[in-house]
């Protein structure tokens, strides 16, 4: 059974679709719109947030500095106080968290020796903070980074990340500051250690994103600082080691803040990196998706809301069309009941004033005249019941007084085309040597027909054995006939009255169809008879009669018009020719009743199925 | 079956077509009961298109017939078919109704 979606279900269905598409098309063109400008806001706050991280590395990394060329300045007035300059290196380290290491670091024969001299005090493993002698030939300072860099330069530098064996003894980075002389000439070198662990820290507390990496990096391609140590030594290696990461970096050493998109699609990364003061390069290095998380966050909101939206619209949707439906599904349920035979089922009560109530209304005419056609359906059909019982009561009467015992030379068949006919036949055997014959058709059919048929019939039976001649008959007939015709009836009638012994036929044709004459000779012809008019038009009308003598196996056939106007579908008619072309095949052979059978067979063959519109009598006689 | 009645000059022609078989017999009777009324009626039927008439066409006619008579009017058949007329002849009714 094919499955029946409610209609509330359906209506509702259909606005959700409908608004889901305007929804989501809205949203598509709203996203469409707005997500590059988002996506270049979200760019920027995440360039700002690199930048906040920058000064906030900086912020120490300053503190460093100032120290250091504070330190500097005080130094350059002591010179050759070296009691002094332990105390200082010795405070640099006590006053700076940050700060591990600290040397006053002298150029070559710039403090009465030779040879090196830095003063330089350090943080131990276990917090105490100790002061040597920095150089000798082991530690050869003028070589180092540290110290060669401002030297040369005059200026301040902050070196690249190294492991201080003989010093500070740990991976730091260094901030030296070049002191000078009246002719600009650099003569020492104040130094701040600063451990790399230390940048490391801070680094570590500012993920801008739960999956980001951030480093710094320097010139030489190392990396000073990284939330992932595992991944900032493989940045390291590239860094050194391969020439177009090389070149990168020092275009993002000496750029202006910027960034780049990396990848595509969900794996897209996004880097955005920045100089520093002090030489480096910060960089930051997030899921694209990370940076937009912000926006996504919006739209999935905007999704989820538009969502729940299209849920409860369809659900009012659904409540409000079933309530609205709800009088047309208990009409249905109604009609059902109905239909299976209870008319008297109760009409659910409509309360609006609508399309729905309409309908209601028009059910329960419906009902009312369906039950007003049923009663008067059964009444009708209780009188037709009785009709048909009468008349096949008179149908059977009316069969009952048509002679059956038939003598061997004469035989005849009626079938009737309604339950009760209008023609007729009947025959008389008076005194063993005459036989009577008639057989007449009344116009019309059914029950007035049948009547008159009796009444002929009747008539005709009664005058048979009075030894009248033929117009007498006949005009007795018809005067009985003319009497009880109410209506505008009549009756075609032959009557014939043959000698069985001499074969002298004597016949009166009232209006009825010619008969045929079969010789036994072979020679088929119709009867010569003068027409008189049928029976019961006028009363006294004067009958005229006629004889012939036959030779002795001559065979008379008598018919009805249901015989020659017996139609096929295509409306063409037996017809008097096809009769007479019959007879003559047929001959003087066979018993009466094999001839009556034959042509009766004749006509249903002909007609074929097509029904039968008037009553077919046939009657075959031969002397 | 097709029945046209028109008025002329006093007389009433009709014109008949088709065939009077059972099938139609109670149309045709319909279709000629306004000829039933009216005083000396002079009617004249054109059978020129009439193919069949049945026994119950034949009754029709003489209750036309019959009616006309009995309004001291007249009927005229005209133009009868060969076939048509030997109904007519063979019961008997054209020595009753005037068929030219």
């Amino acid at each position: 059974m094919k499955k029946i979606r409610s209609l509330s279900l359906r209506l509702s269905l259909n606005i959700l679709l409908f608004v889901s598409v305007l929804f989501i098309g809205a949203l598509a063109v709203m996203a469409w719109a707005n997500y590059k400008q988002i996506a270049t806001e979200a760019e920027n706050a995440t360039k700002s947030r690199l930048h906040a991280m920058v000064k906030e590395i900086e912020l120490p990394l300053v503190e460093v500095e100032s120290a250091a060329s504070s330190a500097g300045k005080f130094a350059a007035t002591l010179k050759k106080n070296d009691e002094m300059l332990y105390r200082i290196t010795q405070q640099m380290v006590a006053q700076q968290p940050s700060i591990c290491g600290s040397a006053i670091a002298f150029a070559r024969g710039r403090h009465g020796s030779d040879h090196w001299f830095a003063p330089y005090s350090y943080e131990d493993a276990d917090g105490n903070i100790k002061s040597i002698q920095l150089g000798n030939e082991e530690y050869d300072y003028y070589d180092m980074e540290w110290f060669r860099v401002p030297f040369e330069t005059g200026k301040p530098h902050w070196s690249n990340p190294y492991y201080d064996e003989g010093g500070g003894n740990r991976q730091m980075t260094t901030y030296s500051y070049p002191l000078k002389d009246n002719d600009g000439q650099v003569f020492a070198v104040v130094t701040a250690d600063v451990p790399v662990q230390w940048l490391y820290d801070i680094s570590m507390k500012m993920k801008p994103y739960e999956q980001s990496f951030i480093t710094i990096l320097c010139p030489d391609g190392s990396t000073l600082a990284a939330t992932d140590s595992l991944v900032a030594l493989d940045v390291q290696e590239r860094m050194k080691t391969d020439t177009a990461s090389r070149n990168w970096l020092n275009r993002v050493l000496r750029s202006n803040d910027s960034m780049e998109r990396i990848g595509k699609g969900s794996n897209a990364m996004y880097m955005t990196y920045e100089p520093m003061r002090t030489g480096w390069a910060a960089v930051i290095v997030c899921r694209y998706s990370d940076v937009l998380k912000d926006t996504n966050r919006v739209l999935n909101l905007l999704f989820f809301i538009g969502l729940a939206g299209l849920l409860i619209l369809f659900v009012l949707c659904y409540l409000i069309v079933r309530r609205v439906m709800r009088p047309i599904t208990d009409l249905t349920v109604a009609a059902r009941s109905m239909s299976g035979g209870n008319l008297n089922v109760p009409l659910p009560e409509v309360k609006s004033h609508d399309e729905v109530l309409e309908l209601r209304d028009s059910f329960a005419y419906m009902q009312q005249s369906l039950t007003e056609y049923i009663q008067e359906l059964k009444t009708t059909t209780a009188a037709n019941n009785r009709m048909e019982g009468e008349l096949s009561v008179a149908s059977d009467i009316q069969m009952g007084m048509l002679s059956t015992d038939f003598p061997p030379m004469l035989h005849a068949k009626l079938v009737p085309a309604k339950e009760v006919g209008g023609d007729l036949y009947d025959f008389v055997v008076v005194n063993n040597d005459m036989i009577y014959f008639a057989i007449g058709d009344v116009s019309g059919k059914g029950a007035p027909a049948a009547l008159m048929m009796s009444i002929t019939r009747a008539s005709l039976h009664f005058v048979a054995g009075m030894n009248l001649t033929m117009e007498q008959v006949m005009s007795l007939v018809n005067n009985s006939v003319a009497d009880a015709n109410s209506g505008d009836m009549f009756v075609t009638l032959f009557i014939g009255c043959l000698n069985t012994k001499t074969g002298m036929l004597e016949y009166c044709n009232g209006g009825h169809n010619p008969i045929i004459v079969v010789h036994p000779d072979g020679r088929v012809h119709y009867l010569n008879a003068k027409s008189n008019l049928a029976l019961g038009v006028i009363a006294d009308y004067p009958y005229v009669g006629e004889s012939m003598q036959l030779e002795r196996g001559t065979r008379l056939l008598l018919y009805t018009d249901g015989v020659t106007e017996a139609e096929r579908a295509d409306k063409e008619q037996y017809g008097e020719e096809r009769l007479l072309v019959w007879a003559e095949n047929r001959g003087t052979t066979g018993t009466e009743q094999e001839v009556v059978e034959a042509l009766y067979k004749s006509v249903k063959e002909y007609t074929d199925g097509n029904p039968q519109n008037d009553d077919i009598t046939i009657m075959s006689l031969k002397y | 079956m097709e029945v046209k009645i028109n008025a002329e000059g006093g007389k009433t022609l009709v014109e008949l077509t088709g065939r009077i078989d059972t099938t139609n017999a109670d149309q045709f009777q319909k279709d000629i009961a306004p000829l039933m009324q009216g005083d000396n009626p002079d009617i004249e039927m054109d059978c020129s298109g009439m193919d069949y008439t049945s026994s119950q066409g034949l009754r029709l006619f003489l209750m036309l017939q019959k009616s006309v008579g009995s309004r001291k009017g007249k009927l005229v058949l005209k133009n009868m078919k060969p076939q048509v007329r030997e109904v007519f002849d063979i019961t008997g009714f054209s020595n009753i109704i005037t068929i030219l």
